[in-house]
């Protein structure tokens, strides 16, 4: 493995660490509320995991369009 | 990783309620919301109540602007200008704390919650690839 290669899977690495982190960071959290407030229920959540859910395909699909894009302009 | 603009913090600020279930959602499905410096700024001088803004600010990962994000930000800027029939009008209309926030979450895997979906939707149409989500709450 040549060195440019290692210093971006090290990159890579600490990016995907310091992710992990920052969401048990998150959750955390989130149980300090619920043990504060009570559990979130189904309910509450719902229309907000709709919304997330929703930006998140629109990402992947967005995502998924570049990727066959590129590999046509390439073909 | 998702990205928040001004608005989503003013809505915060208003309603603590929505804002914790919001980012509950998110954690749920493994996702982290972020804030920038200059969303920081921009909150923090126009705040109604500072407490409660520190509050909704202390649920966030703070996130560093890179050089490459002010390169990025200014592209957005003034491509959207060229998008205009007043480029001037259209770039201050957007302002620089947007832009930044667009390039941003581009760099960090592309959806914005956004208080102003106009303006996030002129950076998107010039060209940021970003999911342009309205605050749910």
């Amino acid at each position: 493995m040549g060195s440019d290669r290692r210093s971006n899977l090290s990159a890579t690495v600490n990016d995907s660490l310091a992710l992990v982190a920052a969401l048990d960071a998150q959750r955390q959290l989130v149980r300090e509320w619920e043990e504060e407030h009570g559990p979130f229920t189904e309910d509450e959540l719902r229309p907000f995991l709709d919304v997330v859910l929703r930006a998140q395909l629109e990402t992947t699909l967005r995502a998924v369009s570049e990727a066959l894009r590129d590999t046509l302009s390439v073909a | 990783m998702a990205t928040v603009d001004t608005g989503w913090l003013v809505a915060a600020e208003r309603n603590p309620a929505a804002a914790r279930r919001h980012v509950a959602a998110l954690t749920r499905v493994g996702q982290v919301l972020v804030v920038t410096p200059p969303v920081i700024v921009e909150a923090r001088q126009g705040a109604g109540d500072t407490g409660k803004l520190l509050v909704a600010l202390a649920q966030l990962r703070r996130e560093p602007i890179l050089p490459e994000d002010g390169d990025r930000a200014a592209e957005l800027l003034q491509e959207a200008g060229r998008q205009a029939s007043d480029p001037a009008t259209r770039v201050r209309t957007i302002g620089v704390v947007d832009a930044l926030v667009a390039a941003v979450s581009e760099r960090l895997g592309g959806i914005v919650y956004t208080g102003d979906p106009k303006h996030m939707t002129w950076l998107r149409d010039a060209g940021a690839r970003i999911t342009v989500a309205p605050v749910p709450f």
